[in-house]
């Protein structure tokens, strides 16, 4: 149940810059893709192409191979979930999931059966009478995958799930996914400006900038061979040196030093460790992390003179 | 009570009630007052004659009719000016809030002279055999024209706020396009539709110029019950009049609270 963009081009005023340029891609069946890229990089658009709600300038979208060009919304077989939930608001939490069944002319008692087994997976059974507005924003968005899954969908599109969601509820809710795709091995493409969302969660991801496909491949190789500044600088933040050497923020070693013509120019401490900017000799500056104890064992402040040193060759990357 | 940031509860309360009474509620008691001079068997004579009857009959049907019109092109005329972009538009939009300032008068008369024998519809409707100046038709017609401003917009920002993802999520869930409008727009409209409707017919009840012109008053077939309130009046029956007051007060304060209890049940409810 692959999905395929091929060549895909959208524009929203004719003879602008379209919001998505001749991109291609392959979401394989039964793993979880992530579309990465900052806001405006054109990666709502295509996921709402591939659901049909856009039509492309060119271009077309295949699922399981088919092309889905001249395909009804209604008939492509997706499940859309969105970042504002997109709740019925006056409809019961059952009431929701029912929809996609109703509408399709399900009988009742296969319906009410689907709808019980749907509350047990999203473990709200508790509150199928209840109204959305009488849901926190992370049982709201359950329920919106929940009735996104009731059609039985052949693929899962995911607009920025967790984006309107705190901290400790989108941590819960990703591992949810996690297990949840375990259980289904459902297709699923996740649109996301977040990569520790995109790694955590996929398996393959498709890093966009500007409309463009930047990279494609699994989080491990767009992390540890970046084909650009621009996404090397996007994952991780990296550091990418004049000399086109590319280093993690958390590779950079410090060592107190008077002599070192390196300097801190600034040092925040986030909870458990610290981050520091550095400028070198050359007048570059870098981005570094270190542990709050390693920090305090050298007593490292603002203003302090330290010696560089990058990890050996191997670990690095250059980017031409 | 919870603090509130912007205090005064008592002062605005005080205020309130004040302007209530001097507005509303002393002008009503006056009215009550005045019935008081009519024995029960005086005031139930007056109020239950058939010329009376008839007047509420046409008074309130008429209304509802005109209502029920209303709260069908209100929404459709709301839903054309939201969804689509045409030349003209803007045009559309501000004509929807001419009953507002028309002087119901004048459109009374406007539409009696085009409705009627010799006018530009009513020339062609007659050979047709349907009659709409100096009658029942003619008055709904009126009140229709007078109530439509109220159903589009009290509908229309309902409309405008409506997130369009719900209905690319009805779609995607396979739901047809009437089916999306159906059970997830309507459903959505419906309390600010029933808020249009409502003051569409209180606005038809209470509505008189443009009435006395179209309808030609014939007592127990076009004459509405504030004319005829105006024919006792005119009669030096004081008392008859407040007694026909009265009963239209009434009724019309007992239809509106139903809707009102019916638009607090309509609405979702919040935790």
């Amino acid at each position: 149940m692959s999905v395929e963009v091929q060549n895909l081009t959208r524009r929203f005023t004719s003879g602008g810059t379209p919001a998505v340029r001749g991109v291609s891609f392959v979401a394989p069946g039964g793993a979880i893709t992530s579309l990465l890229g900052p806001s405006g990089a054109g990666k709502s658009t295509l996921l709402r192409t591939i659901a049909g709600l856009e039509s492309p300038d060119e271009g077309r979208v295949l699922i399981e191979g088919k092309d889905c060009s001249n395909i009804r919304i209604q008939e492509r077989g997706v499940g859309l979930v969105f970042q504002g939930y997109a709740l019925f608001e006056h409809m019961t939490v059952r009431e929701n999931l029912a929809f996609g069944l109703d509408v399709r002319g399900h009988p009742k008692a296969q319906t009410k059966a689907r709808v019980d087994e749907l509350l047990e997976l999203i473990q709200l059974r508790e509150l199928g009478a209840r109204k959305p507005s009488q849901l926190s924003g992370g049982q709201r968005q359950r329920v919106a995958f929940a009735r996104a899954l009731a059609p039985r969908p052949r693929v899962l599109l995911l607009d920025e799930p967790f984006g309107a969601l705190d901290t400790q509820v989108r941590m819960e809710l990703r591992e949810w996914l996690v297990r949840l795709h375990e259980k289904t091995q459902l297709t699923t493409v996740l649109v996301t400006h977040d990569q520790e969302e995109a790694f955590e969660v996929s398996d393959h991801v498709v890093v966009l900038f500007g409309g463009q496909v930047a990279q494609v491949g699994t989080p491990d190789e767009t992390y540890d061979r970046p084909v650009n500044r621009q996404v090397a600088e996007f994952i991780g933040g990296a550091n990418v040196l004049a000399s086109g050497t590319v280093v993690r923020p958390h590779d950079v070693q410090l060592k107190k030093s008077s002599e070192s013509p390196s300097k801190i120019t600034a040092l925040r401490r986030v909870g458990g460790y610290v981050k520091l900017t550095v400028q070198l000799a050359s007048g570059e500056r870098i981005n570094a992390e270190m542990s709050q104890t390693e920090a305090i064992a050298q007593a490292l402040s603002e203003g302090d003179r330290v010696e560089v040193l990058f990890p050996a060759p191997s670990a690095n990357e250059f980017i031409t | 009570m919870k603090k509130s940031v912007l205090p005064g509860f008592g002062l605005s309360l005080g205020v309130t009630g004040l302007a209530l009474t001097l507005v509303v509620l002393l002008p009503l008691s006056g009215l009550l007052l005045e019935t008081f001079t009519l024995t029960w068997p005086g005031f139930w004579s007056a109020v239950s004659e058939p010329r009376a009857v008839a007047s509420y009959r046409l008074s309130f049907g008429a209304a509802f009719a005109s209502a029920v019109i209303n709260g069908f092109f209100g929404l459709l005329l709301a839903w054309v000016l939201v969804r689509y972009r045409f030349p003209g538009r803007a045009i559309v939009d501000a004509l929807v809030d001419l009953p507002f300032a028309l002087p119901t008068a004048v459109a009374g008369l406007t539409l009696t002279a085009l409705y009627a024998k010799n006018g530009l519809l009513g020339q062609h409707l007659e050979p047709l055999g349907i009659f709409v100046a100096f009658t029942p038709v003619g008055v709904v017609i009126a009140l229709t024209f007078v109530g439509l401003p109220f159903v589009v917009r009290t509908v229309q920002p309902v409309l405008e706020s409506l997130d369009p993802s719900l209905e690319e999520a009805a779609a995607v869930l396979g739901a047809s396009r009437w089916q999306t409008f159906r059970r997830v727009i309507f459903p959505s409209l419906f309390p600010a539709l029933l808020t249009g409707i409502t003051l569409s017919f209180a606005r038809a009840v209470g509505e008189y110029g443009s009435i006395v012109f179209i309808s030609g008053n014939m007592p127990m077939r076009t004459e509405i019950t504030p004319l005829l309130i105006v024919t006792r009046l005119e009669q030096y029956d004081y008392a008859g009049a407040t007694a026909l007051a009265i009963v239209m007060l009434a009724v019309s304060f007992a239809l509106l609270f139903t809707i009102n209890v019916l638009q607090r049940w309509s609405q979702p409810r919040h935790a």
